[in-house]
């Protein structure tokens, strides 16, 4: 008998109290070993094109490599190379952490740092901040709540930690369940309003799911960017060599 | 046809009080639709190219409607941390509002500095100092910056200022009334003092000080009317009747008002005093003779009477009614909306007023019991005894009195020429109103803030040759000791320039300008100098001043200045491969615009007498003759450390050991001795010393073009470190020390070695330039504004008094059918009006917008008192009465119409004196006196003129 009743408990116990459900901490995590981790590309290379639209409907595009090389657990580097227009060809950016990035002003043949403060500046006069052209992940700076789900995706909800340098309070996350990654952001800023609207649509590229297309609306401004990425190549054993100060000068082909 | 008229009447009474209680009712609910509309802007033709400019720019650069808000603590430091936290809160909540373009405080304004190996562009106050050293320093560094000095932060530091632009589009007064003040309020009010400045904001309290006045104004007019009508008529009938006309007619014109959607404004606290003043006049004469019909002995009935008294006042009521209408009328010919729509209405009110005198107070005078009346009025009594002796002394002596009448005129006339114009909106308010304190603060301790802007138009602002045509005027409106804080997107690009590179110039290539344009793309403040396609820019400054004399010196001074600098048209030459000769009688040519602008820096920072040009003339020509070389040992020196700088850095594009890196700078030193330091040069170097595994032709191509640049780099510091030793004895000893000078100074000279020059000839030393792509360049903002109202006052006044008269003299001689006795009718309002004007000039009363309608309005009424007299004399000399005789009845009989009716005007007037605003005031005391001379030269000239003249006067009409 009292082994029936602790059984029964026992069952209680895990049907009711859902011991073994997803957390949104653990999707989260899930989310960075996609796009930051150890199951996101080592190392990818492309063409990214930025659209910005602005809210009198005028069209700017920017077009620029990117390479990039995943460092797991540590700071991802990248460097980005104008193609166009003509007057900022060859103007390249290199990000090796949060602190460390570096500008290359081809007309002047100089290098810059750029200050830690800009990362909150318009990237380029686009809707994405340097901030978010980085890739320094959630889990570190953002606490997970799992607010819904269905069969097809996680809803999170991110609030940022106390004494975090961070320019969203909070972001709402949309999570493909297929491909665990996300679709939707909802980016709010330190008042609870509603700042940003990222949307992102991802491809396969060998084993990988990269986001090929976001779109950045600035819900406050009525602006939007585009960014979409072309001739994507993964895995290529980029060199260390390549996110230097070095390679920054050299002209983009 | 007279009598018809009034049979109807008197007939159709009931339908007449009817449609007239309908129309009430109509118009009393439109008058809900009633608003207030004190902006300047709003004033004037929108079509007139001015002032499409002026609003084109505010819709695309949100310049326009500019809020200036001063913060000054009650208590302590305004640059605490607390106040810096709320207005950063501040800041992001009115950016948050929709009616909003952007808002510029101290927290936002950009920093552009540099920090270890680089630069940084940010929000000056992104993090708010905790603790106040910090907050002392972070002060401090802000008082160095001359971009925010009286402008968002006052010279002393006590004041801290908020630009807040409101979008085109929006109603401004209202943004202002309902967002901008409240929220800044909520977060100031307790702890600072608040200083409002800006049309927006002065509009808004004007609107406050208007809505009091018509609260005030009316209520005591009415109450004058009722008095005066209560000392003439002595009876209910006579008080109650004239003021329901005039109190429908108001209620009608509002009515529509509102119906219309025409706004009110300062003028409007004018219009029912002048309704109910002026219209009281058809309400009075219609009274008159029907009491006077009433009191007559004859066998008619009462209703007879009645009817008689309505066929015989009919014509000169309309006909004052008309002549007063024209007089409004004359108006619309005003460029400016307030006037304009200040005459229709207040011509259509007087239209009302005649009609319902007409036809409303004959109707209830019927429908009340009809009886005589026989009161006597001892008023009444007491004007005939005065109007005696007048009738007397102009009968017996009409060529004295035209001769004294005559000297007098000529006197005042003398002073015409002495009027003054004023547009000065913001004296118009009381002077310790809050607008009026504010004004003061803003302009001594923040510049001002009425916009000025140099509007440009081009294929594309970001050429370098067009910014430094743009750099060049902004440094000669920063001379101008008008103009405060001018700026521009070429403020920007320098100052990023200098940061970066350590010159404060714009560079010479369209790259460049592009390179450096990456810091600043998406920042706000780049909206308000220059369009999102980078064909339209400006440079923005303001002037402290809203005074019209201001205004238009600073306009003028523009205007010449750009009238002279635009003659022709500009072209660019680049000097990169050309002969040496051209190049170097090239830089001289440019260098003498460079030395303008040199000059007007000076001036600005150094005062006049500060910069001796010749003196820098013959050295810099000396210099550019002379330009360093390579080999030169300061240019070595140059070379020598930037090399080293390049070659053994991490970045060098060559990884390469640094036993190679030490022989590639060895060799190359001795290239540039050799004077062969040409690119094939570099490349065979290169080539020689780069290990083959490493070596790239690409990259050696870079390596040579960096060292090449490095070599220019370094001719180039030369030259200015060499000009600048050369040149101290051509500036004063404080101006060197002047940071802000030094920086701009030494920008200036590298643009001399640069490869870059702008001039106005097409063609030089055989050299053919390009044309610069400028479409246009123009003068905007208050100033401009200011000239263009300045000139529709002064064309609007002289074509509403030709008009006005040239009307009423045709009026009066159809109505009269004779050129004489028209010409006669106008002589009391000429002479009024020479008078008035003359007085304007004596006492300094200005020509403003409000005082522009005295002659309208004087013509208008004044010709009532000539046509009523004129008509009186007609039917006494019908009636047989030789011309003395019926000029004598005409009096007794008119006459005292004429006083008590002028009277009443001048009481009417006289409660304008009550108002807060001093434009209406002037109005009042010179309606006064108009209103007392028309009504005396009508019983003192006019007959006076008549009796010599003697035309053929009566007869029927």
């Amino acid at each position: 008998m009292k082994k029936l009743i602790f059984i029964f408990f026992s069952l209680f116990l895990i049907l009711n109290f859902n011991l073994w459900a997803i957390t949104g901490k653990e999707i989260l995590k899930k989310v960075e070993e996609r796009t930051i981790g150890e199951r996101a590309p080592k190392d990818v290379e492309a063409i990214m094109s930025m659209t910005i639209v602005s809210s009198k409907g005028k069209k700017k595009i920017r077009e620029l490599k990117v390479w990039s090389k995943n460092n797991i657990d540590k700071d991802d580097w990248r460097v980005m190379k104008f193609l166009s227009p003509p007057d900022v060809r060859n103007v390249g950016f290199l990000v090796l952490s949060d602190d460390r990035m570096y500008l290359y002003l081809p007309e002047f043949h100089r290098i810059r740092r750029i200050a830690s403060h800009n990362k909150k500046e318009s990237f380029m006069g686009s809707d994405f901040s340097y901030e978010d052209m980085g890739t320094s992940g959630f889990t570190r700076f953002y606490d997970a709540k799992l607010l819904s789900e269905n069969e097809n995706e996680w809803v999170l909800e991110l609030t940022r930690k106390s004494g975090v340098s961070k320019p969203y309070s909070k972001i709402k996350m949309w999570v493909s369940k297929e491909i665990e990654i996300p679709f939707k952001m909802e980016l709010y800023d330190d008042s609870g309003k509603l700042w940003k609207l990222a949307e992102q649509e991802a491809k396969k590229i060998e084993n990988y799911w990269i986001p090929v297309k976001i779109k950045m609306t600035n819900v406050k401004k009525n602006s939007y960017t585009v960014l979409e990425m072309k001739d994507i190549k993964v895995d290529q054993g980029l060199g260390n060599q390549i996110f230097t100060q070095r390679f920054l000068r050299r002209r983009v082909k | 046809m007279l009598g018809k008229i009034a049979e109807f009447i008197i007939k159709k009474r009931w339908l007449v009080i009817t449609v007239t209680g309908i129309l009430t009712i109509f118009f009393i609910y439109q008058m809900k639709n009633l608003y207030f509309e004190n902006r300047i802007t709003e004033w004037l033709d929108k079509k007139d190219p001015i002032i499409k400019l002026f609003i084109d720019i505010g819709d695309k650069f949100g310049t326009n409607e500019l809020v200036m808000i001063a913060l000054k603590s009650r208590n302590g430091e305004i640059f605490s941390k607390e106040n810096l936290i709320k207005l950063r809160n501040l800041t992001e909540k009115l950016k948050q509002f929709k009616e909003i373009s952007h808002v510029k405080s101290i927290i936002n304004m950009p920093d552009i500095k540099r920090i270890e190996d680089g630069i940084e562009v940010r929000d000056f106050l992104e993090d708010i100092p905790e603790n106040s050293d910090e907050l002392k320093k972070i002060k401090e560094y802000a008082l160095s910056k001359e971009s925010y000095v009286n402008n968002i932060i006052s010279e002393n530091g006590n004041l801290l200022a908020l630009a807040i632009y409101i979008k085109s589009g929006e109603d401004p007064v209202k943004t202002f009334g309902e967002i901008i003040k409240p929220e800044v309020e909520k977060y100031f009010l307790k702890v600072a003092e608040i200083y409002y400045g800006g049309d927006p904001s002065t509009a808004y309290f004007a609107d406050d000080f208007l809505k009091k006045d018509l609260k005030k104004l009316v209520p005591i007019i009415i109450l004058a009317i009722v008095i005066i009508l209560l000392m003439s008529f002595g009876n209910a009938r006579g008080v109650i009747l004239p003021s329901l006309v005039v109190f429908i007619a108001t209620l009608w014109v509002f009515g529509l008002m509102g119906f219309m959607k025409s706004p009110m404004n300062l003028i409007t606290p004018a219009l029912p005093v002048l309704l109910i003043a002026l219209g009281s006049a058809y309400g009075i004469h219609v009274m008159s003779k029907i009491f006077s019909a009433n009191n007559s002995v004859s066998n008619l009935s009462p209703e007879t009477k009645l009817k008689k008294a309505i066929s015989e006042v009919f014509v000169p009521v309309i006909m004052a009614g008309l002549t007063t209408i024209i007089g409004f009328c004359s108006f619309l010919t005003a460029k400016f909306s307030i006037v304009s729509e200040f005459g229709i209405f207040s011509a259509i009110g007087i239209l009302f007023s005649t009609l319902i005198a007409i036809f409303f107070i004959p109707a209830m005078y019927r429908i009340l019991p009809l009886k005589n009346i026989n009161k006597k009025n001892k008023n009444r009594e007491k004007l005939s005894y005065f109007l005696k002796k007048i009738s007397n002394l102009v009968i017996n002596y009409p060529k004295g009195v035209i001769i004294i009448s005559l000297t007098i005129f000529i006197i005042f006339i003398l002073w015409i020429p002495k009027i003054e114009k004023k547009v000065n909106y913001i004296e118009y308010l009381p002077k310790n109103s809050i607008p009026r304190v504010s004004f003061n603060v803003i302009k001594r301790s923040l510049g001002g803030a009425y916009p000025l802007t140099i509007y440009f138009k081009g294929n594309n602002l970001k050429s370098p040759s067009i910014l430094k045509i743009m750099r060049r005027i902004e440094n000669y409106i920063l001379n101008l000791p008008e103009a405060k804080n001018p700026f521009s997107i070429t403020d920007f690009i320098q100052e990023i320039n200098y940061q970066l590179n350590d010159w404060y110039h714009i560079p010479d290539t369209y790259r460049g300008v592009g390179n450096l344009w990456f810091f600043m793309e998406g920042r706000e403040e780049l909206k308000q100098v220059i369009t999102e396609d980078f064909q339209e820019g400006l440079i923005f400054s303001k002037i402290p001043e809203s005074d019209f004399k201001f205004a238009k010196n600073v306009r003028d001074k523009i205007k010449n200045f750009l009238e002279k600098e635009f003659s022709g048209k500009f072209y660019e030459y680049r000097l990169e491969n050309l002969d040496k000769e051209t190049e170097i009688k090239l830089r001289i040519r440019e260098m003498e615009n460079i030395l303008d602008e040199i000059k007007w820096l000076s001036e600005y920072y150094g005062g006049k007498n500060s910069f001796k040009r010749e003196i820098a003339r013959k050295k810099l020509t000396d210099l550019i003759q002379n330009m360093p070389e390579p080999i030169d040992e300061d240019v070595l020196k140059i070379i020598d450390e930037k090399f080293k700088e390049y070659i053994f850095s991490d970045y060098f594009d060559f990884w390469i050991s640094q036993r190679i890196k030490n022989e590639l700078y060895e060799t190359l030193k001795k290239e540039i001795l050799r004077k062969e330091f040409k690119t094939q040069n570099i490349l065979k170097i290169l080539k020689k010393l780069i290990p083959d595994s490493e070596y790239d032709d690409e990259i050696a191509n870079d390596v040579a073009d960096t060292l090449i640049f490095t070599i220019n780099e370094a001719k180039r510091i030369a030259f200015i470190e060499r000009a600048i030793e050369s040149l101290g004895n051509a500036f004063s000893e404080n101006l060197l020390k002047n940071e802000n000078f030094y920086k701009k100074m030494k920008g200036l000279l590298y643009e001399i070695t640069d490869n870059l020059v702008i001039l106005k000839e097409e063609e030089f030393n055989g050299i053919i330039g390009k044309q610069i792509k400028l479409e246009k360049v123009e003068q905007s903002g208050f100033p401009s504004f200011m000239t263009r109202l300045d000139k529709f006052l002064f064309t609007s006044q002289i074509q509403s008094l030709l008009l006005a008269f040239i009307v009423t003299f045709i009026v009066m001689v159809t109505m009269r059918k004779s050129f004489i006795l028209g010409a006669i009718s106008i002589i009391p309002i000429t002479f009024t009006l020479g008078i008035i004007y003359g007085f304007l000039g004596l006492s300094n009363i200005p020509l403003d917008y409000v005082t522009m309608t005295i002659a309208g309005i004087s013509i208008g009424v004044g010709i009532d008192y000539a046509i009523h007299l004129i008509y009186e004399i007609g039917i006494n000399v019908d009636r047989g009465h030789p011309l003395i005789e019926a000029i004598r009845l005409s009096y007794f009989e008119k006459g005292k119409a004429i006083i008590v009716n002028s009277l009443a005007v001048m009481t009417g007037f006289a409660v304008l004196l009550l108002s807060s605003m001093s434009p209406l005031r002037h109005l009042g005391e010179v309606m006064i006196g108009s209103m007392f001379l028309s009504a005396f030269s009508a019983l003192t000239i006019l007959p006076a003129v008549i009796l010599l003249v003697k035309p053929k006067i009566g007869g029927k009409k």
